[in-house]
C-alpha cells in the first residue's frame, strides 16, 4: 500500500476526526482504566477495614489507620513471620532462575533469528509444541526427574525448571528477526567480527528492550508460579509466596468455614494485605523494566 | 571496527557474490553455540517430560501399550463433553475480546500522550500481577452483588446474589472477563514494545500523506505487528483451551459452586491428582495439545512466523 | 513485507509433517495391546497387610498440620523435648484443595518422602489413603493404639477411618448437627423450639406468615445433605467396601426433600449459604434458627453474624414423629494419620494419640473433640466462656451419640456434588424434590469415576 494511495482517501477525514477522535480516545482509555483499576483500588483499601466493614460498609470506603496497623500486626506475626520467609524465598527462586533464563534465552533467540543452521525450524517447532503442552501432564515426569537426582525439596528443583522459558526465547526470536537489520550484522562480520563478537558488540546493545521484556516476564512467571513449587517443595519454610497465599486461604474463615480457626486473627483484610505484599515486587520490577522497554531501538540502526 | 571507505563497497559486492552454502556453513556451527545452553534446558524440562506424558497417554497404569484406548475411553467420561463445550464458548469470547482489545489499546496508547500512556500501561498491567490465589479474594467480592464495587452494574443485569452472577450459563463470559482482566496487560506491554520498533519514518510518511490515525494503524502498524499478533494468537488460544485458574478461583470463592471439572484442564488435574490416573490426565492433555498445535500450525503457516528475512 | 520464499516450501513441509503424524498415529492405533487404563478396580477393597519398616528408635519424625493445630504440636514439642519433631504447616487439605493427595501420590511414585504424621481437616481423606494402590497409612488398632482408647471415641466417629475392621486414623473432632436457635427472638415471638421435623416445618410456615424475612435454616450450604438428609437416614451415600449404593427416591429422602421445598417456597429456609456475605448482610439479625454442626455456635453466630452473647442456644436434633432412636448428621471433623513407612512409629503414634485424645491439647481446641473423655473436659471449659444462653453440654453430648452410621465416607465429595450440581438449580427456583433424580445420577457418576461399583 503506497503512501499516495492512502492520502487520497484519507485526506477528507483528517481534520474532522481530530476532536472527535481525541474524545473517543479519552473515553475508551478511561473506561478500560476503570475496568482494570477498580478491583485493585478495592484491594488497596481492604486492609484499612475490618472484615465486617468489608461486608457491611461501602466497597471503596477508607477504613482507618488503626485497622491497617492491626492488619499489619496480624500479618507480620502470623506463624512467626512466615510470610516474610515466603517473600524471601520467592525472591531467591525468581531472581536465580531469571539470571539463568537471560543467559540461555537471549542467545538462543538470537541464534534462531539471525543465524542459520540445520534444525533451526525444527527447534522452533519443538519449542512451540513444548510451550503448548498442558502442565497437568508434565508434573509427574518433572517430579520423577528431580527425584532421580535426589533434588526434590531443594531449591534447584524449582530454579532449574523455572529457567526453562520458551516464551522468552520466542519473544527474543521475534524481536531479533523483525527489528535488527541484517546488513548491520553483515557489516560487522565483514569487519572481522566473530559470530560471538557480532552478538556481543552489535546485537546485544540493541536488544535492551527485549532483554527487559524477557527479564520482566521471566521474573513474573517465576514469582507467580504456583504448581511447580507446590509439587517440588515441602509446604512451609521453603515455599514461595504463591504457595503460602494458598495456605492462607485455608486459614481464612471466609474461604474455609469448616476449619478456619476462629482465633487465628487472620481474615480477609489480612489476606488483602498479604496479597499486596505479594504483588509489590512485581510492580517494582515492572516500573524498572518499563524504562528500558520504552527506550526502543536507538537511532544508531542503519536504515534500509 | 575501523574499515577503509574504499574497502566497504567492494566488500559488500563480494558478500553478495559469495556462494550461500559457504555463508551458511560458517554460521551453521556458531548457531549451535548460541542455542546450546537453551537446548539442554529444553531437553530436560520440555522434551523429556512431554514425551513421557505422551507415552503415558498411550499406555495404561500397568505400563502396557493401549494404542488409542485411553483416548476413546476418556471421551465417554461423563465430564469430558461438557468440559469441551464449556471451553468452546469461552474460547470464542476470550479470543475476540483479547486480540481486538490488546491491539487496539496498544495502538491507542502508542499514538499520543506518552506520560498518560505510561501510567495507563502500568494500570492495565496491574491485574496481571495478581495471579492465582492472589485474586481469589478480589473475585469473591467483585462478583457478589451484595458487596461489590460494581454492585450497580450487577443489579442492572438482574443479579441479586453471588449465585446469580455465577449461574452455569454465565460462567464462560465471567471467566473470559476474568482472564482478560489478568492477561490483557502483559500482552499490551508486548505489543507496545513491538510498536516502538516500527521506524518512525513510516508513520511520518503516512501522516504526511494525510492518512488518519485509523488508516495508519490498519495499513502500516498492524501489518508490521504481524508476527507478534500471530504469537499472541497462538498462545492465547492455547491458554484458552487450557483454562484452569479462573474456574478454580470462582469455585474457591463460592465455596464449591463451580464444578471441579468445568474445564478440560481441570479434568486432567482431577484425573492426575484425585483419581491417581496419570494416564488419563496425559490423554486429556494430549487432546488439548493437539488443539493448540492445530491453531498454531494454522497461524504459523498463514503469518510466516517462522520465516526470517533473507 | 513477506519475503520471497519458494511457494512450494510451506506446502511441502506441511505434507511432510502430515505424513509423519499419520504414520505415528497408525503405529499408535495398532499398538493397542492391552486394556485402557481405568480407575482402580481392585478385587479386594482393603489395603494390603501391614508390615512396618525397620524402626530406628529416636528417629526424627515429620508432622504436617494446619495453622489451627500448629500451636498444639508446638506445645507438644516443648513438653516432649526428647522427641525430634520437624513441623510443617500446610493448608490442612481444606475442602477442594487436594494438596495431600497430590503430594502422597507423588511420594508413592518416588518411593519416599512421606511425612510420619499428618493432620487433615477432611475425614474423607482416609478413604483414598486406604485405597489399594495408594495405601500409605498404618492401621492403628493392631497394637499401635490400645483398644480401650479406640472404643472411647464417639460412636461412628472412627467410621470414616475403618476399613475391613482395621482403623487407619484417629478422629480429631466431630461436627454433630444440633438445632441452633436464637432464644431471645424465639421468646419474643412466642415460638416453641421444635422437637420433630413436622414441628420444624410448621414453625417455618408460621414464621413466614407472622415474621417474613426471618429464617430457620439454609439449603445453600455445600453440606446441606449432611445436615438434613443424613439426619433423615436418606440412603444417598451408602458405601460398603468398593460398592456404592444411592437411592434418593426412598421415602426417607423424599419426605425430607418435601420439607425443604416447603421451607424454600415460603422463604423460611434460605437458598443462600450461611457463609455467604449476602447471608450475613441480609440475615445477621434475622436468623431464628439454623440446623448445623456444633461449631456453628462460635463460627457462625458469634464470629460471622455477631449475635450478642446470651442469645444463642442449642437444642437436641430433630426426629420424624415417632422415630426412635433419633439420628443426626455430622459436618466436618479432622483426622490424624500415621504413615506406614515411618521409621519411628512409636513416636508418630504417640503424637497422633496425644493430639486427638489428651485433655492437654483438646481443651485448647476450637471444636468438639471426638474422644469422649476429652469432650467432657472441653464442654466444661466452653461453659466458662458464657457465650450461649444456656448450657449446651448435654445437647452436644446427646447429639454426638446420635450420628447415623448409614452415611459413608468415600473418595468422592458429597459436598462438591451438592454445591456444584444442586445449589445452582435451587437458586434458580427449581424444587429439590424434582432434583432428587439429578442428585442421584451425579453421585453415581462421581462414584463410578472414582472406581466404585455402583448399585441402585
Amino acid at each position: 500500500m503506497t503512501a499516495p494511495a492512502l492520502g487520497r482517501r484519507a485526506g477528507r477525514w483528517h481534520v474532522a476526526s481530530g476532536a472527535l477522535g481525541r474524545t473517543a480516545w479519552v473515553i475508551v482509555i478511561a473506561g478500560f482504566f476503570v475496568f482494570f483499576a477498580l478491583p485493585v483500588a478495592w484491594l488497596l483499601l481492604a486492609p484499612t477495614k475490618t472484615d465486617a466493614q468489608l461486608v457491611g460498609g461501602g466497597p471503596l470506603s477508607f477504613g482507618s489507620w488503626h485497622d491497617l496497623r492491626l492488619a499489619w500486626d496480624h500479618v507480620s506475626s502470623f506463624e512467626g513471620g512466615v510470610i516474610f520467609t515466603w517473600l524471601r524465598n520467592s525472591a531467591v527462586y525468581s531472581f536465580s532462575a531469571l539470571a539463568i533464563t537471560l543467559v540461555t534465552a537471549i542467545p538462543a533467540g538470537y541464534g534462531l533469528a539471525l543465524t542459520e543452521f540445520i534444525g533451526r525450524k525444527t527447534l522452533l517447532t519443538i519449542t512451540l509444541i513444548v510451550m503448548l503442552m498442558p502442565g497437568a501432564a508434565l508434573v509427574l515426569p518433572l517430579f520423577l526427574e528431580m527425584n532421580a537426582v535426589h533434588e526434590v525439596g531443594s531449591v534447584w528443583s524449582v530454579i532449574l525448571p523455572f529457567s526453562f522459558f520458551p516464551f522468552g526465547v520466542y519473544l527474543t526470536y521475534i524481536y531479533f528477526s523483525s527489528s535488527i537489520p541484517k546488513d548491520l550484522l553483515a557489516a560487522a562480520r565483514l569487519d572481522g567480527c566473530s559470530e560471538a563478537g557480532v552478538f556481543w558488540h552489535v546485537a546485544l546493545p540493541l536488544a535492551r528492550p527485549v532483554i527487559a521484556l524477557v527479564a520482566f516476564f521471566s521474573f513474573v512467571g517465576n514469582w507467580n508460579n504456583f504448581f511447580l513449587p507446590l509439587v517440588m517443595l515441602p509446604a512451609d519454610q521453603a515455599a514461595p509466596i504463591q504457595v503460602g497465599l494458598n495456605n492462607l486461604l485455608a486459614s481464612t474463615p471466609a474461604f474455609n468455614p469448616v476449619a478456619g480457626g476462629a482465633d487465628l486473627n487472620f481474615d480477609r483484610p489480612e489476606l488483602a494485605l498479604t496479597t499486596l505484599l505479594a504483588i509489590a515486587p512485581i510492580l517494582v520490577v515492572f516500573l524498572f523494566s518499563q524504562r528500558a522497554l520504552v527506550s526502543g531501538m536507538l537511532a544508531g540502526a542503519t536504515k534500509e | 571496527m575501523a574499515v577503509s571507505q574504499q574497502a566497504r563497497p567492494a566488500g559488500a559486492a563480494e558478500v553478495s557474490r559469495r556462494p550461500p552454502a559457504r555463508r551458511r556453513g560458517r554460521r551453521g556451527r556458531a548457531g549451535y553455540g548460541f542455542v546450546a545452553a537453551y537446548l539442554v534446558l529444553l531437553a530436560l524440562f520440555g522434551v523429556v517430560p512431554t514425551l513421557y506424558a505422551v507415552w503415558l497417554a498411550i499406555t495404561n497404569s500397568a505400563g502396557q501399550l493401549v494404542g488409542l484406548g485411553n483416548f476413546t475411553q476418556v471421551i465417554s467420561d461423563y465430564r469430558f463433553v461438557p468440559a469441551f463445550e464449556n471451553i468452546a464458548i469461552y474460547l470464542i469470547t476470550w479470543l475476540v475480546v483479547l486480540v481486538v482489545s490488546v491491539v487496539g489499546l496498544a495502538l491507542m496508547l502508542h499514538g499520543r500522550l506518552r506520560r498518560a500512556s505510561a501510567v495507563s500501561r502500568f494500570v492495565f498491567y496491574l491485574p496481571g500481577a495478581l495471579a492465582g490465589a492472589a485474586s481469589a479474594l478480589i473475585w469473591m467480592f467483585m462478583l457478589d452483588p451484595s458487596v461489590s464495587p460494581v454492585a450497580w452494574l450487577l443489579h442492572d443485569l438482574g443479579y441479586s446474589t453471588f449465585a446469580d452472577t455465577i449461574a452455569p450459563q454465565r460462567l464462560p463470559v465471567v471467566f473470559a472477563i476474568m482472564a482478560f482482566w489478568t492477561g490483557a496487560g502483559g500482552w499490551i506491554v508486548v505489543m507496545y514494545g513491538a510498536l516502538n520498533n516500527i521506524p518512525g519514518e513510516l508513520l511520518e510518511a503516512a501522516r504526511i500523506d494525510g492518512a488518519s490515525a485509523l488508516k495508519t494503524a490498519w495499513y502500516v502498524q498492524v501489518p508490521m505487528l504481524r508476527k507478534w499478533i500471530a504469537y499472541m494468537l497462538i498462545l492465547a488460544f492455547a491458554a484458552g483451551t487450557q483454562l484452569f485458574v479462573e474456574p478454580q478461583l470462582v469455585g474457591a470463592a463460592s465455596l464449591g459452586e463451580v464444578s471441579d471439572s468445568w474445564s478440560p484442564n481441570q479434568l486432567a488435574y482431577q484425573y492426575a491428582f484425585h483419581s491417581n490416573n496419570f494416564n488419563d490426565a496425559s490423554t486429556v492433555s494430549v487432546y488439548l495439545l493437539v488443539l493448540g498445535l492445530a491453531c498454531a500450525a494454522l497461524v504459523v503457516f498463514r503469518s510466516g512466523l517462522f520465516e526470517v528475512e533473507p | 513485507m513477506r519475503s520471497d520464499r519458494k511457494p512450494a516450501h510451506p506446502a511441502r513441509r506441511a505434507r511432510w509433517a502430515l505424513a509423519v503424524i499419520a504414520a505415528v498415529a497408525a503405529a499408535v492405533a495398532l499398538s493397542a495391546c492391552a486394556k485402557a487404563s481405568s480407575p482402580t478396580q481392585a478385587a479386594s477393597s482393603a489395603p494390603s497387610a501391614f508390615k512396618a519398616v525397620s524402626q530406628v528408635s529416636g528417629a526424627p519424625i515429620t508432622v504436617w498440620v494446619d495453622s489451627t493445630r500448629l500451636p498444639g504440636v508446638q506445645a507438644y514439642q516443648r513438653t516432649h523435648p526428647n522427641v525430634k519433631l520437624s513441623i510443617v504447616t500446610y493448608n490442612g487439605d481444606a475442602e477442594g484443595s487436594n494438596y495431600l493427595q497430590t503430594k502422597i501420590e507423588l511420594y508413592n511414585r518416588a518411593g519416599s518422602g512421606w511425612p510420619d504424621v499428618v493432620f487433615s481437616e477432611e475425614y474423607n481423606d482416609a478413604a483414598w489413603s486406604t485405597e489399594p494402590g495408594t495405601d500409605w497409612v498404618a492401621p492403628l488398632n493392631q497394637g499401635l493404639v490400645p483398644q480401650s482408647t479406640l472404643s472411647d471415641f464417639a460412636p461412628n466417629a472412627l467410621a470414616p477411618c475403618t476399613v475391613d475392621g482395621k482403623v487407619y486414623c484417629l478422629r480429631n473432632d466431630i461436627g454433630q448437627n444440633v438445632v441452633w436457635y436464637n432464644a431471645t427472638l424465639m421468646k419474643r415471638f412466642g415460638y416453641q423450639v421444635p422437637t420433630t421435623w413436622e414441628q420444624y416445618q410448621a414453625l417455618g410456615a408460621k414464621v413466614a406468615r407472622q415474621h417474613p424475612g426471618y429464617i430457620i435454616g439454609s439449603v445453600g450450604d455445600a453440606w446441606t445433605p449432611e445436615v438434613y438428609f443424613w439426619a433423615s437416614q436418606c440412603p444417598a451415600n451408602q458405601i460398603s467396601g468398593n460398592t456404592v449404593s444411592v437411592n434418593t427416591s426412598s421415602a426417607d429422602c423424599t419426605r425430607m426433600a418435601s420439607l425443604l421445598d416447603a421451607g424454600v417456597a415460603n422463604k423460611s429456609l434460605t437458598t443462600q449459604s450461611a457463609f455467604a456475605d449476602s447471608f450475613v448482610k441480609q440475615y445477621a439479625a434475622r436468623t431464628l434458627m439454623l440446623i448445623g454442626p456444633s461449631w456453628y455456635g462460635q463460627y457462625v453466630f458469634n464470629s460471622a453474624l455477631h449475635v450478642p452473647s446470651g442469645e444463642v442456644a442449642a437444642a437436641a436434633p430433630l426426629t420424624w414423629a415417632g422415630q426412635a432412636p433419633a439420628t443426626t448428621g455430622d459436618v466436618g471433623g479432622g483426622i490424624w494419620m500415621v504413615s506406614k513407612s515411618s521409621r519411628n512409629l512409636a513416636a508418630a503414634v504417640a503424637l497422633a494419640q496425644y493430639m486427638s485424645t489428651s485433655n492437654a491439647y483438646q481443651l485448647t481446641a476450637p471444636t468438639y473433640p471426638a474422644y469422649e473423655p476429652a469432650a467432657q473436659a472441653w464442654l466444661a471449659a466452653q461453659a466458662r466462656q458464657h457465650y450461649f444462653a444456656s448450657d449446651v453440654s448435654s445437647v452436644f453430648t446427646q447429639a454426638a451419640s446420635e450420628i447415623w452410621g448409614g452415611w459413608g465416607s468415600g473418595r468422592y465429595s458429597q459436598e462438591n456434588i451438592w454445591a456444584s450440581t444442586i445449589v445452582p438449580q435451587i437458586t434458580n427456583g427449581v424444587a429439590i424434590s424434582s432434583l432428587l433424580g439429578t442428585w442421584q445420577t451425579a453421585i453415581q457418576n462421581q462414584a463410578r469415576s472414582f472406581g466404585y461399583q455402583v448399585t441402585g
